[in-house]
C-alpha cells in the first residue's frame, strides 16, 4: 500500500532560520489526522511544501508517491491555506466555478460543484455575493469550500475553525467527519480538544522538529507492560475519591493534571470493564462528574508525554 | 461524499487550463472596475487622437499645400517614410500606435501577478493547473487584451479613411492585417517583459519603474560598455523597442524583416520570467 505521505529528511530554512529541521515521516491514508505544535514550529511551512507552494531545502516529499508539486497531482489534493485571499472582484460562484474549471469541469458541471460545496458550507444562499461582502468567517468557509472542489484524495487544512463562531465550527467538523470516509485529512489547529473529536492521530511538531506521530488517546510510552487509560473530570476536585479509585482492581497509577481531572492507568487485561467500576464508585460515593473518555485527553497526551 | 459527486469530478472542461487563465484575464481586465477605468482612459486618448491630430495629419498629407508642412514635421522626426503610403489615416496611425501602444501595453500589464500573489490567490491556482498555464496564459491574456483595444483603434482609424476617401476601403482592408501583425509583434516584447517583473518584483509600481529604467538606460549604459567590449552590443537586442525607430522609416510591407527582434525578445523575457516563476514561493 502507498503511503499517501512520505517525507524524508525535509528540512526549510529561512535565512538563519531553521523552520523545518531533517523531518521523516509516512501517513497512510485513513481517518484525519491532526498537525499540531506552538506558533512557529513549522506547521505552515510544512503545509506549503506538501501543497507545493514552497520548496524544501533539502529532503523529498511525496504525495500518493509522486513529488510534491509535480503535474501528477493537480486536482488530486484540497487544501486550505493560511490567510489567502480570493479575488475580490468576482462572486463566490464565479470563483468557485471558475476554481472548478481549472481543475477538468466543463462550464455547466463546475457551478453545479461549486453550488454543492458552497451548500456543504451553507453558503449557497449568498453565491452571487461578492467576496469583500463576506465576514471573515465566511471567506475562511468559502476557502474551505475550494478545498473541497473535485475529488481530492488528500485534503491539508490550516486552521479551519480559527475564527468561526461555533456553530460553523461544528459544522466544518461535521463535514470533515463525514467526507474522511473518501478523502484523508489533515487538520492543523490549536484547539486540540476539537482534534480529538475529528482526528485518530497526532502529529506534533515542534521547533522544526517532529515529535511524535501517534494515535491519539494511546501513550507514547515503551514500558514493559503496556497500560491504558482513562480520563475522568469531575465537578469538583476531591482528593476522597482518589485514593478509592487507586485501590479499584487493576489500576497502577492516577495522575492528576488539574484538581479536578484525573488521568487512571490501568491495565485493560486485568479489568476491561474499569469505566463501568469507576461509574459505579462515582454513584456510591455521590460524586458527580464531568466526562469520562477513553484514553488520554490529547492535550495531557502531548505535553504529559512531552515532559517524561 | 458520494460517489456520483466524485466521478463527476472526472469531467473534462473543453478548455485547456491556458486558454482558461488567458480568458479569465481578458474578462477580468475589461469587467473589473480598475480594468474599466484604464479601458476608458486608453478610449478617450485614442478617440482625441484619431479625430484630431490623426485627422489633421492624414488630410494634410492628403492635400498639397499641406503636405509640405507635413513633411518637414516628419522630416523632424524622421519619418518621411510616412508620405509614401498611399493611405494617409493609417500612415499616421502607424507612426502614433508604434510608439504609444508600447507604453499602453507595459502599463496595462503591469500588474499579471503581483497583487495576486501578495494576496495569496495563486496558492488556490497551482493546485489545479501548472505554473507553467498560469505564466503563460497571463501573458497571453494580456496580449489578448491588447489585441482587442488594436482591433477597436483600427477599425475606428480604417472608419476614418472611409469617411475621408471611401474609394480606398480595399487597399484599407488589406493593409489592416499587416498592421495588426506588426504592432502585436512589437507589444509582445513589452507585455513579455511585463510578465518577468511580475514574477521578480513585489511591487506593481517599482515593476513599472524598473521597466522604465530598463527601457530608458540600458541602452545607454549597453552603448557606454559596449565601446570597450563591443561584442557586449548585441544586448542592445535585448532592450525593448529597439527597432520601433527603423520601423516607422519603413513602409508597412517591408517591416516584417525586423520582426524577429521583438519575437526573440520575447521568448528571452518569458523564458526567463518562466524559469523564475517555477521556483517561486507563492
Amino acid at each position: 500500500m502507498t503511503a499517501i505521505i512520505e517525507c524524508s529528511h525535509l528540512s526549510k530554512t529561512y535565512g538563519n532560520k531553521k523552520a523545518l529541521k531533517d523531518i521523516s515521516f509516512e501517513i497512510q491514508a485513513g481517518q484525519p489526522i491532526a498537525l499540531v505544535g506552538p506558533n512557529g514550529a513549522g506547521k505552515s511551512t510544512l503545509f506549503s511544501i506538501l501543497a507545493g507552494y514552497e520548496r524544501a531545502s533539502s529532503g523529498s516529499a511525496k504525495i500518493l508517491g509522486h513529488q510534491v508539486g509535480s503535474s501528477e497531482l493537480i486536482g488530486r489534493i484540497g487544501v486550505l491555506p493560511q490567510d489567502a485571499l480570493f479575488d475580490p472582484s468576482l462572486t463566490l460562484l464565479k470563483q468557485l466555478s471558475y476554481l472548478a474549471q481549472l481543475q477538468g469541469y466543463g462550464r455547466a458541471e463546475s457551478q453545479k460543484e461549486a453550488l454543492r460545496v458552497l451548500e456543504l458550507m451553507q453558503l449557497k444562499d449568498l453565491c452571487n455575493e461578492k467576496m469583500t461582502a463576506l465576514s471573515h468567517g465566511m471567506k475562511k468557509r468559502v476557502s474551505i469550500a475550494q478545498a473541497l472542489i473535485g475529488s481530492p484524495e488528500l485534503i491539508l487544512l490550516d486552521e479551519p475553525t480559527a475564527g468561526l463562531d461555533p456553530e460553523n465550527a461544528r459544522n466544518i467538523r461535521q463535514n470533515i467527519t463525514e467526507l474522511s470516509r473518501d478523502i484523508t485529512f489533515i487538520v492543523s489547529s490549536h484547539n486540540l480538544s476539537e482534534l480529538e473529536r475529528m482526528c485518530s492521530q497526532v502529529m506534533h511538531l515542534e521547533q522544526g522538529e517532529l515529535k511524535a506521530l501517534q494515535a491519539i488517546g494511546v501513550s507514547s510510552e515503551v514500558t514493559p507492560k503496556a497500560l491504558d487509560y482513562i480520563t475522568l473530570r469531575l465537578t469538583q476536585g476531591n482528593a476522597d475519591i482518589i485514593s478509592k479509585i487507586q485501590q479499584l482492581g487493576s489500576v497502577e497509577g492516577v495522575n492528576f493534571k488539574q484538581d479536578d481531572e484525573l488521568i487512571i492507568a490501568y491495565n485493560k487485561n486485568e479489568n476491561s470493564i474499569l469505566d463501568q467500576d469507576l461509574l459505579k464508585l462515582l454513584a456510591s460515593e455521590s460524586t458527580p462528574y464531568r466526562q469520562l473518555i477513553q484514553g488520554q485527553s490529547l492535550e495531557n497526551q502531548l505535553f504529559r508525554d512531552g515532559k517524561k | 461524499m458520494n460517489k456520483n459527486t466524485l466521478d463527476s469530478g472526472n469531467q473534462q472542461s473543453t478548455f485547456h487550463p491556458f486558454f482558461l487563465i488567458a480568458k479569465q484575464e481578458l474578462l477580468g481586465s475589461f469587467a473589473s472596475k480598475g480594468g474599466l477605468f484604464v479601458t476608458g482612459v486608453f478610449i478617450l486618448i485614442w478617440s482625441w487622437l484619431l479625430f484630431y491630430p490623426i485627422q489633421f495629419a492624414a488630410e494634410a498629407i492628403g492635400n498639397s499645400e499641406g503636405s509640405s508642412f507635413v513633411l518637414v514635421i516628419l522630416g523632424w522626426l524622421g519619418l518621411e517614410a510616412l508620405n509614401s503610403w498611399a493611405l494617409s489615416e493609417f500612415a499616421v496611425y502607424w507612426a502614433v500606435a508604434l510608439y504609444l501602444f508600447p507604453v499602453f501595453s507595459l502599463l496595462m500589464s503591469s500588474d499579471q501577478m503581483i497583487s495576486e500573489r501578495k494576496r495569496g490567490g495563486l496558492r488556490f491556482l497551482t493546485l489545479r493547473c501548472s505554473r507553467g498555464s498560469i505564466f503563460f496564459g497571463r501573458f497571453i491574456g494580456h496580449i489578448l487584451i491588447q489585441a482587442c483595444l488594436l482591433i477597436v483603434t483600427l477599425g475606428i482609424t480604417y472608419l476614418l479613411l472611409l469617411a475621408n476617401n471611401s474609394a480606398l476601403w480595399l487597399e484599407g482592408m488589406l493593409v489592416l492585417p499587416l498592421l495588426f501583425l506588426n504592432l502585436i509583434l512589437v507589444i509582445s516584447p513589452f507585455v513579455a517583459l511585463m510578465s518577468l517583473l511580475s514574477v521578480a518584483m513585489n511591487s506593481v509600481r517599482i515593476a513599472i519603474l524598473i521597466a522604465i529604467i530598463i527601457l530608458v538606460l540600458a541602452r545607454v549604459m549597453i552603448n557606454s560598455i559596449a565601446s570597450e567590449f563591443y561584442v557586449l552590443s548585441l544586448f542592445n537586442y535585448l532592450v525593448p523597442g529597439i527597432q520601433i525607430k527603423e520601423m516607422a522609416q519603413l513602409s508597412i510591407d517591408s517591416t516584417v524583416s525586423l520582426l524577429w527582434i521583438p519575437v526573440l525578445q520575447s521568448i528571452c523575457f518569458l523564458g526567463l520570467g518562466y524559469g523564475l516563476f517555477k521556483r517561486q514561493s507563492i
